[in-house]
Protein backbone atom coordinates (compact mmCIF):
# COMPACT_ATOMS: atom_id res chain seq x y z
CA UNK A 1 0.00 0.00 0.00
CA UNK A 2 2.92 2.67 0.39
CA UNK A 3 4.51 1.85 -2.05
CA UNK A 4 0.81 2.31 -3.89
CA UNK A 5 0.67 5.35 -1.99
CA UNK A 6 3.91 6.91 -3.85
CA UNK A 7 2.53 5.84 -7.10
CA UNK A 8 3.89 2.49 -8.34
CA UNK A 9 1.85 1.23 -10.70
CA UNK A 10 2.93 -2.46 -10.66
CA UNK A 11 2.48 -2.55 -7.09
CA UNK A 12 -0.73 -1.59 -7.38
CA UNK A 13 -1.11 -3.95 -10.50
CA UNK A 14 -0.08 -7.02 -8.27
CA UNK A 15 -2.65 -5.59 -5.36
CA UNK A 16 -5.55 -6.00 -8.33
CA UNK A 17 -4.14 -9.52 -9.19
CA UNK A 18 -4.49 -11.07 -5.51
CA UNK A 19 -7.71 -10.06 -4.57
CA UNK A 20 -9.97 -8.67 -7.20
CA UNK A 21 -11.18 -12.69 -6.88
CA UNK A 22 -11.80 -12.39 -3.33
CA UNK A 23 -13.95 -9.01 -3.70
CA UNK A 24 -15.67 -10.00 -6.76
CA UNK A 25 -16.81 -12.84 -5.06
CA UNK A 26 -17.88 -11.21 -1.64
CA UNK A 27 -19.59 -8.67 -3.89
CA UNK A 28 -21.42 -11.24 -5.56
CA UNK A 29 -22.83 -13.14 -2.80
CA UNK A 30 -23.80 -10.09 -1.53
CA UNK A 31 -25.32 -8.52 -4.05
CA UNK A 32 -26.77 -12.09 -6.11
CA UNK A 33 -26.08 -10.17 -9.22
CA UNK A 34 -22.97 -10.38 -11.37
CA UNK A 35 -22.78 -7.40 -13.52
CA UNK A 36 -23.26 -5.32 -10.07
CA UNK A 37 -20.35 -7.43 -8.27
CA UNK A 38 -18.33 -6.59 -11.49
CA UNK A 39 -18.92 -2.45 -10.60
CA UNK A 40 -18.53 -3.51 -7.25
CA UNK A 41 -15.20 -4.78 -7.25
CA UNK A 42 -13.89 -1.82 -9.76
CA UNK A 43 -15.02 0.26 -7.34
CA UNK A 44 -13.77 -0.74 -4.13
CA UNK A 45 -10.13 -1.26 -5.85
CA UNK A 46 -9.97 2.25 -7.29
CA UNK A 47 -11.07 3.39 -3.80
CA UNK A 48 -8.40 1.54 -2.76
CA UNK A 49 -5.91 3.26 -5.08
CA UNK A 50 -6.90 6.65 -3.96
CA UNK A 51 -6.88 5.80 -0.24
CA UNK A 52 -3.74 4.14 -0.66
CA UNK A 53 -1.47 7.42 0.26
CA UNK A 54 -3.61 7.56 3.57
CA UNK A 55 -3.97 4.20 4.56
CA UNK A 56 -2.77 3.46 7.87
CA UNK A 57 -2.60 -0.31 8.65
CA UNK A 58 -5.47 -1.29 10.98
CA UNK A 59 -6.03 -4.96 11.77
CA UNK A 60 -5.98 -7.16 8.19
CA UNK A 61 -6.22 -6.38 4.80
CA UNK A 62 -8.81 -8.44 3.42
CA UNK A 63 -11.23 -6.67 6.46
CA UNK A 64 -10.34 -3.71 4.85
CA UNK A 65 -11.43 -4.73 1.37
CA UNK A 66 -14.84 -6.19 2.69
CA UNK A 67 -15.04 -2.96 4.66
CA UNK A 68 -15.32 -1.05 1.61
CA UNK A 69 -17.13 -3.59 -0.34
CA UNK A 70 -19.87 -3.63 1.74
CA UNK A 71 -19.95 0.60 2.37
CA UNK A 72 -20.32 0.03 -1.50
CA UNK A 73 -23.34 -2.59 -1.87
CA UNK A 74 -24.78 -0.20 1.35
CA UNK A 75 -24.61 2.40 -1.03
CA UNK A 76 -26.17 0.95 -3.80
CA UNK A 77 -29.44 -0.09 -1.55
CA UNK A 78 -29.83 2.88 -0.38
CA UNK A 79 -29.91 4.38 -4.17
CA UNK A 80 -32.10 1.66 -5.21
CA UNK A 81 -34.31 2.30 -2.54
CA UNK A 82 -34.91 6.10 -3.09
CA UNK A 83 -35.48 5.26 -6.66
CA UNK A 84 -38.08 2.53 -5.72
CA UNK A 85 -36.56 0.24 -7.68
CA UNK A 86 -37.07 -3.75 -7.27
CA UNK A 87 -34.94 -4.73 -4.61
CA UNK A 88 -31.35 -6.41 -5.24
CA UNK A 89 -31.99 -9.72 -5.86
CA UNK A 90 -30.25 -12.57 -7.75
CA UNK A 91 -30.68 -12.37 -11.23
CA UNK A 92 -30.21 -16.04 -12.26
CA UNK A 93 -26.41 -15.82 -13.47
CA UNK A 94 -25.80 -18.62 -15.37
CA UNK A 95 -26.71 -17.28 -18.73
CA UNK A 96 -24.31 -14.78 -18.77
CA UNK A 97 -21.45 -16.88 -17.60
CA UNK A 98 -21.96 -19.15 -20.59
CA UNK A 99 -21.91 -16.06 -22.86
CA UNK A 100 -18.65 -14.71 -21.23
CA UNK A 101 -17.03 -17.39 -21.04
CA UNK A 102 -17.38 -17.74 -25.06
CA UNK A 103 -15.58 -14.19 -25.42
CA UNK A 104 -13.51 -14.83 -22.51
CA UNK A 105 -11.72 -18.22 -22.88
CA UNK A 106 -9.34 -17.94 -19.80
CA UNK A 107 -9.64 -19.19 -16.35
CA UNK A 108 -13.18 -20.66 -17.50
CA UNK A 109 -14.05 -23.73 -15.62
CA UNK A 110 -14.84 -26.77 -17.13
CA UNK A 111 -18.82 -27.47 -18.28
CA UNK A 112 -18.19 -31.03 -16.61
CA UNK A 113 -17.90 -28.96 -12.92
CA UNK A 114 -20.41 -26.55 -14.21
CA UNK A 115 -23.28 -28.89 -14.15
CA UNK A 116 -22.45 -30.92 -11.64
CA UNK A 117 -22.50 -28.06 -8.89
CA UNK A 118 -24.59 -25.37 -11.19
CA UNK A 119 -27.99 -26.58 -9.34
CA UNK A 120 -27.00 -26.54 -5.83
CA UNK A 121 -25.02 -23.17 -6.32
CA UNK A 122 -28.14 -21.57 -7.95
CA UNK A 123 -30.07 -22.88 -4.52
CA UNK A 124 -27.58 -21.25 -2.10
CA UNK A 125 -27.55 -18.46 -3.98
CA UNK A 126 -30.97 -18.06 -3.84
CA UNK A 127 -31.27 -18.87 -0.41
CA UNK A 128 -28.59 -16.35 0.50
CA UNK A 129 -31.38 -13.95 -1.21
CA UNK A 130 -33.66 -14.52 1.57
CA UNK A 131 -31.62 -12.99 3.74
CA UNK A 132 -31.63 -9.50 4.96
CA UNK A 133 -28.37 -7.32 3.88
CA UNK A 134 -27.20 -7.30 7.53
CA UNK A 135 -27.95 -11.19 8.39
CA UNK A 136 -26.49 -12.21 4.43
CA UNK A 137 -23.19 -10.13 5.35
CA UNK A 138 -22.65 -11.55 8.36
CA UNK A 139 -23.42 -14.97 7.30
CA UNK A 140 -21.21 -14.84 4.23
CA UNK A 141 -18.17 -12.94 6.24
CA UNK A 142 -18.13 -15.55 8.27
CA UNK A 143 -19.47 -18.91 6.82
CA UNK A 144 -17.81 -18.62 3.11
CA UNK A 145 -14.33 -16.25 4.24
CA UNK A 146 -14.26 -17.38 7.67
CA UNK A 147 -13.81 -14.57 9.84
CA UNK A 148 -13.75 -14.48 13.48
CA UNK A 149 -16.88 -12.71 14.81
CA UNK A 150 -14.62 -9.97 15.75
CA UNK A 151 -13.20 -9.05 12.47
CA UNK A 152 -16.74 -9.11 11.05
CA UNK A 153 -18.10 -6.68 14.04
CA UNK A 154 -15.42 -4.26 12.69
CA UNK A 155 -16.46 -4.49 8.93
CA UNK A 156 -20.11 -4.29 10.19
CA UNK A 157 -19.30 -1.79 12.68
CA UNK A 158 -21.34 -3.15 15.54
CA UNK A 159 -21.04 -5.40 18.66
CA UNK A 160 -19.59 -9.38 18.01
CA UNK A 161 -23.01 -10.50 20.03
CA UNK A 162 -24.69 -8.67 17.22
CA UNK A 163 -22.87 -10.60 14.58
CA UNK A 164 -23.48 -13.98 16.48
CA UNK A 165 -26.61 -13.38 16.69
CA UNK A 166 -27.15 -12.53 13.03
CA UNK A 167 -24.91 -15.16 11.87
CA UNK A 168 -27.32 -17.79 14.40
CA UNK A 169 -30.38 -16.13 12.67
CA UNK A 170 -28.89 -16.66 9.55
CA UNK A 171 -28.22 -20.48 9.52
CA UNK A 172 -31.85 -21.12 10.82
CA UNK A 173 -33.61 -18.64 7.50
CA UNK A 174 -31.89 -20.53 5.21
CA UNK A 175 -32.15 -24.01 7.06
CA UNK A 176 -35.86 -23.13 6.77
CA UNK A 177 -35.56 -21.93 3.11
CA UNK A 178 -33.53 -24.84 1.94
CA UNK A 179 -35.66 -27.23 3.34
CA UNK A 180 -38.72 -25.78 1.74
CA UNK A 181 -36.83 -26.46 -1.56
CA UNK A 182 -36.70 -30.02 -0.81
CA UNK A 183 -32.28 -29.76 0.00
CA UNK B 1 -25.25 -22.39 33.64
CA UNK B 2 -28.74 -23.50 32.68
CA UNK B 3 -29.69 -22.81 29.16
CA UNK B 4 -33.06 -23.78 26.94
CA UNK B 5 -32.84 -25.56 24.03
CA UNK B 6 -33.46 -22.80 21.87
CA UNK B 7 -30.52 -20.84 23.93
CA UNK B 8 -27.78 -23.86 23.13
CA UNK B 9 -29.28 -23.66 19.07
CA UNK B 10 -27.30 -20.26 19.48
CA UNK B 11 -24.64 -21.66 21.45
CA UNK B 12 -24.01 -24.47 18.98
CA UNK B 13 -24.03 -21.99 16.05
CA UNK B 14 -20.98 -20.04 18.23
CA UNK B 15 -19.16 -23.27 18.47
CA UNK B 16 -19.14 -24.46 14.80
CA UNK B 17 -17.42 -20.69 14.43
CA UNK B 18 -15.12 -21.80 17.05
CA UNK B 19 -16.28 -18.25 19.05
CA UNK B 20 -16.70 -20.35 22.46
CA UNK B 21 -14.50 -20.32 25.67
CA UNK B 22 -13.33 -23.79 27.04
CA UNK B 23 -15.75 -23.53 29.92
CA UNK B 24 -18.74 -22.59 27.63
CA UNK B 25 -17.75 -25.60 24.85
CA UNK B 26 -17.40 -28.12 28.22
CA UNK B 27 -20.99 -26.94 29.22
CA UNK B 28 -22.20 -27.48 25.47
CA UNK B 29 -20.94 -31.02 25.49
CA UNK B 30 -22.13 -31.98 28.87
CA UNK B 31 -25.63 -30.85 27.71
CA UNK B 32 -25.46 -32.36 24.06
CA UNK B 33 -24.32 -35.95 25.62
CA UNK B 34 -27.83 -36.14 27.03
CA UNK B 35 -29.85 -33.92 25.19
CA UNK B 36 -31.22 -35.33 21.68
CA UNK B 37 -33.27 -31.72 20.15
CA UNK B 38 -29.35 -30.46 20.26
CA UNK B 39 -28.09 -33.32 19.39
CA UNK B 40 -29.93 -33.24 15.68
CA UNK B 41 -29.85 -29.00 16.02
CA UNK B 42 -26.49 -29.65 15.93
CA UNK B 43 -26.05 -32.18 13.12
CA UNK B 44 -28.68 -29.89 10.84
CA UNK B 45 -26.41 -26.85 11.39
CA UNK B 46 -23.03 -29.03 10.12
CA UNK B 47 -25.55 -29.83 7.00
CA UNK B 48 -26.24 -26.65 6.22
CA UNK B 49 -22.54 -25.27 6.71
CA UNK B 50 -21.59 -28.20 4.42
CA UNK B 51 -23.41 -27.16 1.27
CA UNK B 52 -21.44 -23.73 1.45
CA UNK B 53 -17.60 -25.78 0.94
CA UNK B 54 -18.94 -25.15 -2.81
CA UNK B 55 -19.96 -21.47 -2.39
CA UNK B 56 -22.01 -19.22 -5.34
CA UNK B 57 -18.34 -17.71 -7.26
CA UNK B 58 -17.95 -15.87 -10.44
CA UNK B 59 -14.78 -15.89 -12.24
CA UNK B 60 -12.29 -13.06 -12.21
CA UNK B 61 -11.83 -12.39 -15.28
CA UNK B 62 -7.95 -10.75 -16.54
CA UNK B 63 -9.76 -8.49 -19.50
CA UNK B 64 -11.72 -6.73 -15.96
CA UNK B 65 -8.34 -6.85 -14.21
CA UNK B 66 -6.87 -4.62 -16.53
CA UNK B 67 -9.77 -2.14 -17.01
CA UNK B 68 -9.29 -1.76 -13.78
CA UNK B 69 -5.55 -0.98 -13.56
CA UNK B 70 -5.90 1.04 -16.48
CA UNK B 71 -8.77 3.30 -14.74
CA UNK B 72 -6.24 3.46 -11.71
CA UNK B 73 -3.69 4.97 -14.37
CA UNK B 74 -5.61 7.25 -15.86
CA UNK B 75 -6.50 8.41 -12.25
CA UNK B 76 -2.64 8.59 -11.87
CA UNK B 77 -1.73 10.92 -14.86
CA UNK B 78 -4.50 13.31 -13.33
CA UNK B 79 -3.47 12.99 -10.07
CA UNK B 80 0.35 14.26 -11.20
CA UNK B 81 -1.05 17.31 -13.16
CA UNK B 82 -2.78 18.18 -9.88
CA UNK B 83 0.62 17.06 -7.95
CA UNK B 84 2.41 19.74 -9.96
CA UNK B 85 -0.16 22.33 -9.48
CA UNK B 86 0.02 21.79 -5.74
CA UNK B 87 3.84 22.16 -5.59
CA UNK B 88 3.61 25.79 -7.31
CA UNK B 89 0.71 27.37 -5.18
CA UNK B 90 -1.49 26.77 -8.14
CA UNK B 91 -3.79 24.57 -6.51
CA UNK B 92 -5.29 27.57 -4.29
CA UNK B 93 -5.64 30.13 -7.13
CA UNK B 94 -7.71 27.21 -9.27
CA UNK B 95 -9.85 26.53 -5.86
CA UNK B 96 -10.70 30.17 -5.54
CA UNK B 97 -11.45 30.52 -9.18
CA UNK B 98 -13.74 27.53 -9.16
CA UNK B 99 -15.19 29.22 -5.79
CA UNK B 100 -14.64 25.53 -4.06
CA UNK B 101 -11.69 26.99 -1.42
CA UNK B 102 -12.14 25.38 1.71
CA UNK B 103 -10.16 27.16 4.11
CA UNK B 104 -10.11 24.24 6.81
CA UNK B 105 -9.09 21.84 3.79
CA UNK B 106 -5.91 24.08 3.21
CA UNK B 107 -5.14 23.70 6.96
CA UNK B 108 -5.44 20.25 7.40
CA UNK B 109 -2.61 19.57 4.91
CA UNK B 110 0.62 21.82 6.17
CA UNK B 111 2.58 21.12 3.27
CA UNK B 112 0.45 22.66 0.67
CA UNK B 113 -0.79 25.16 3.44
CA UNK B 114 2.70 26.42 3.82
CA UNK B 115 3.28 26.10 0.09
CA UNK B 116 0.18 28.30 -0.59
CA UNK B 117 1.18 31.03 2.30
CA UNK B 118 4.44 31.41 0.94
CA UNK B 119 3.37 31.98 -2.70
CA UNK B 120 0.60 34.46 -1.09
CA UNK B 121 3.00 36.58 1.07
CA UNK B 122 5.64 36.75 -1.87
CA UNK B 123 2.59 37.99 -4.20
CA UNK B 124 1.52 40.53 -1.09
CA UNK B 125 4.92 41.66 -0.57
CA UNK B 126 5.58 42.43 -4.53
CA UNK B 127 2.39 44.33 -4.98
CA UNK B 128 3.30 46.28 -2.02
CA UNK B 129 6.83 47.14 -2.76
CA UNK B 130 5.57 48.06 -6.37
CA UNK B 131 3.37 50.41 -5.16
CA UNK B 132 5.06 52.08 -2.98
CA UNK B 133 8.50 51.85 -5.43
CA UNK B 134 5.63 53.47 -8.13
CA UNK B 135 4.97 56.30 -5.59
CA UNK B 136 8.42 57.12 -4.39
CA UNK B 137 9.72 57.70 -8.20
CA UNK B 138 6.44 59.98 -9.10
CA UNK B 139 8.10 62.30 -6.76
CA UNK B 140 10.19 64.53 -8.46
CA UNK B 141 12.96 65.42 -5.82
CA UNK B 142 13.47 61.82 -5.48
CA UNK B 143 13.30 60.80 -8.91
CA UNK B 144 15.94 63.35 -9.61
CA UNK B 145 18.28 61.63 -7.13
CA UNK B 146 17.53 58.68 -8.18
CA UNK B 147 20.74 57.38 -10.22
CA UNK B 148 22.62 57.24 -6.97
CA UNK B 149 20.91 55.93 -4.42
CA UNK B 150 19.22 52.76 -3.63
CA UNK B 151 15.72 52.53 -3.01
CA UNK B 152 16.04 51.89 0.48
CA UNK B 153 18.65 54.87 1.11
CA UNK B 154 16.24 57.15 -0.98
CA UNK B 155 13.17 56.11 1.10
CA UNK B 156 15.40 57.05 4.34
CA UNK B 157 16.32 60.71 3.10
CA UNK B 158 13.09 61.40 1.65
CA UNK B 159 11.83 60.95 4.57
CA UNK B 160 14.46 62.89 6.87
CA UNK B 161 14.42 65.73 4.38
CA UNK B 162 10.49 65.55 4.79
CA UNK B 163 10.87 65.60 8.87
CA UNK B 164 12.91 68.80 8.41
CA UNK B 165 10.83 70.39 6.36
CA UNK B 166 13.08 70.84 3.38
CA UNK B 167 9.89 68.87 1.30
CA UNK B 168 6.53 69.47 1.77
CA UNK B 169 4.55 67.84 3.03
CA UNK B 170 1.66 66.16 0.82
CA UNK B 171 -0.95 68.86 1.46
CA UNK B 172 1.55 71.40 0.72
CA UNK B 173 2.43 69.97 -2.65
CA UNK B 174 -1.17 71.07 -3.96
CA UNK B 175 -1.11 74.31 -1.90
CA UNK B 176 2.38 75.08 -1.24
CA UNK B 177 1.39 78.63 -0.10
Amino acid sequence: MRLIGEGEMPAFGQLVQRHHSLILNFAYRLSGDEEMARDIAQDCLLRVYRAAAGYKPQGRFRCYLFAIVRNLFRELIRKQKRRRETPLYPTNSASNEVSRADSRSNDVPTPAMELASKRLRDHLQKALSTLSPEHRTAFVLSEIEHLSYRDIAMICQCPEGTIASRKHQAIVQLRQFLTSEGI
Amino acid sequence: MDHSCEQYSQIITRWLDAELTTDETGDLHAHIQKCPTCQRELAQQKKIRQLWEDPPSVTSYQQDRDAIVAAANKLHTAGESDQWQETRGGLLHKQVLQGRFNLFGLLAKPKRALTNLVTVTALAASIFLGVNLAGQLTHPEIAAGWDNASPVFTLTEYQVLQAGGSIPIAEDVDHPF
